[in-house]
């Protein structure tokens, strides 16, 4: 048996309190929590941000088009991926060019790869260990040892894969404008095939596994926001749609959504204009795209209880591990119908412009805009990535959590606060452009 | 289940780990690099990356010998070296304190223990450094410390193959 080391007793509690973490575990990058309490009513909670600011979006003026991909590569060691393909496809909407065919699908696999890396490192390292009672997957691993060799080893595939097509898995090298520099043969593909097959099969069991994990009642009412394509589960393409009515090209993001800044985070937040806080992710995406999901990940979902909707911030850890497995799906998809395209590339080249590219970063749709003049020099640029956008939502989650648990011990409440943050997978680097908690009574 | 191995492993390992844009961090990728610049070194199989724990325990699983040469900032004087055997004594927790993503180095070692993924014997050697601004050089200090490290490390390996290990 596990040693909890927060148990769920309750106890009676001042009228005022404050919770304080001063520094959050298990999320990527570094951020804090604070919430105030004032006469057993929630009166503040605050992320605070305080990795500092990046200026990516400042120094990217000045700068070739086809710099772009590389330069925001670097804003993630995570998903760098998402930052390389959201910009290629703004360049490319740029010069009005769609690349198409096994290019396409290759970016898709590259995408796989990041997938799979991410979430495999977020399921099994740093959200089971919440539902578990450790402190962290090296107290977990000591009572789940095949599940942690599990994930580092499904981590391990999305590794190998993004290796194989960027050229390295931290900041990959080949993407570029236009496709690859580079592109993997056949048989490089095919040897990729048995380990995708295990990954298939664990990512299944997964799905198994998380889904008897005990899960607290509570679910909120999202707005949903995801990219929607008409045949496939998003990575690269579709329009954005929300469950509450948006519905709009890449091009309209700035007139629904906007960015403002708070003084207690270095992190832009993100909400819709003239409305609330909203959710993108796997939560969102799975949601919005339940039907573009293969009948094997449509099967699990059913038989992991949460077929077609979960509005369960918890249980997105069960819905990771369902796009885990379409994921190592579609990567075995790819690689069986993949010819090898006669150039890695098609020569892009835009004149003076406005484009934009939104993809499915693991943690939800990363939007890029870019302006560039007649010598493809950029003038102006905007990034927003998904966990700036998650941001309100996180806090709004956390406020109505303490509403419901004023009475919860004060050791108890900052546990599960810690969690309906990492619930979110947040990248705080990413977002600086993040985390800590104070639970203040009073 | 099964994953399949695509490439044969070499029994020894040695491992640079460090960030050679933040200056006195890329001192264990420069050992490595002149390592592998060595004519007389064959056999061995050597490895660049950053403060990763959970593919240093990829990377080690069933090795024989894995030497990992890390960066150090301990408080002690700039280019001071220290050597553990990894499994006999005791190793600081704060070794790569430059790891903020993932699992430190210590960590990683504790958990493929765990997990019965740990090499048959690992000698990590630690760096002290000094400057961590933004750049690639290396301080003075830290430079001479490398060097020396590359050359006990060549004779580790000397010894490894001769079957004449010796701690020193």
């Amino acid at each position: 048996m596990p040693n909890p080391i927060h148990s769920e007793k309750k106890v009676s509690t001042m009228k005022n309190k404050t919770i304080n973490v001063d520094y959050l575990s298990r999320v990527e990058g570094e951020g804090a929590l604070r919430v105030d309490i004032q006469d057993n009513q929630v009166k503040d909670v605050k992320l605070n941000i305080f990795e500092p600011p990046r200026y990516f979006e400042a120094f990217l003026r000045g700068r070739d088009f086809r710099e772009a991909p590389d330069i925001t590569a670097r804003i993630c060691g995570i998903c760098p991926v998402a930052y390389q393909m959201s910009a290629s496809h703004a360049m490319e909407d740029i010069a009005g060019r769609k690349i198409g065919g096994p290019i396409r699908e290759l970016r898709r696999l590259l995408y796989c790869g990041e997938w799979i890396e991410s979430h495999a490192l977020h399921v099994f390292m740093l959200h089971a260990p919440d539902f578990l009672g450790y402190e962290d997957a090296l107290q977990m691993a000591a009572e789940y040892p095949d599940q942690v060799k599990m994930g580092l080893k499904l981590k391990k595939i999305g590794n190998a894969l993004m290796d194989l097509l960027g050229g390295r898995s931290v900041h990959p090298i080949s993407p570029r404008v236009g496709g690859f520099y580079k592109v993997p043969t056949r048989q490089e593909l095919d040897a990729m095939v048995d380990d995708l097959k295990w990954a298939k099969d664990a990512s299944l069991e997964t799905v198994k596994w998380v889904s008897t994990l005990p899960f607290p009642d509570f679910e909120i009412d999202y707005e949903f926001v995801a990219l929607r394509h008409p045949d496939e589960y998003p990575f690269n393409e579709g329009r954005i749609v929300s469950n509450k009515g948006v519905d709009i090209p890449l091009s309209e993001f700035e007139k629904v959504f906007e960015e403002e800044h708070v003084q207690h985070s270095t992190a832009l937040h993100a909400h819709r204009k003239n409305g609330g806080p909203y959710l993108v992710g796997p939560l969102a995406r799975y949601n919005l795209n339940y039907d573009r999901l293969t009948p094997t990940v449509q099967k699990a979902a059913e038989e992991a209880g949460i077929a077609e909707t979960c509005k369960s911030p918890h249980k997105s850890i069960i819905v990771r591990s369902l796009e885990l497995l379409y994921a190592c799906e579609e990567a075995l998809r790819i690689i069986d119908q993949y010819a090898k395209p006669e150039c890695p590339y098609e020569e892009v080249k835009p004149g003076a412009g406005r484009g934009y590219g939104c993809t499915e970063a693991p943690r939800g749709i990363l939007y890029h805009r870019y302006d560039i003049d007649d010598n493809g020099a950029i003038t102006d640029a905007k990034i927003v990535p998904p966990t700036s956008q998650n941001q309100e939502m996180i806090e709004s989650d956390l406020r109505s959590y303490v509403e419901n648990h004023l009475e919860m011990e004060e050791e108890e409440l900052q546990w599960k606060c810690e969690q309906i943050v990492r619930n979110y997978d947040p990248c705080i680097s990413c977002s600086t452009h993040f985390l800590k908690l104070d639970i203040n009574r009073k | 289940m099964s994953s399949s191995g695509k490439h044969r492993k070499n029994n020894v390992l040695v491992i640079g780990i460090g960030n050679m844009f933040r200056c006195d961090d890329g001192v264990g990728l420069c050992v490595i690099e002149d390592l592998q610049k060595d004519p007389e070194i064959t056999g061995v199989d050597f490895m660049m990356m950053k403060p990763d724990g959970y593919s240093l325990i990829e990377a080690w699983d069933s090795r024989e010998l894995v030497i990992v040469v890390d960066a150090a900032m301990s408080g002690g004087p700039t280019g001071t070296i220290r050597r553990f055997e990894a499994f006999s004594e005791s190793i600081p927790y704060n070794l790569s304190p430059l790891s903020t993503h993932a699992i430190s180095l210590t960590e990683a070692i504790k958990l493929a223990e765990t997990l019965d993924q740990l090499p048959e014997r690992m000698i990590i050697y630690a760096i002290e450094i000094g400057d961590v601004s933004h750049g690639d050089e290396l301080s003075p200090e830290v430079g001479e410390a490398g060097k020396k490290v590359t050359q006990k490390i060549k004779q580790e390996l000397q010894a490894e193959s001769e079957g004449t290990s010796e701690v020193h």
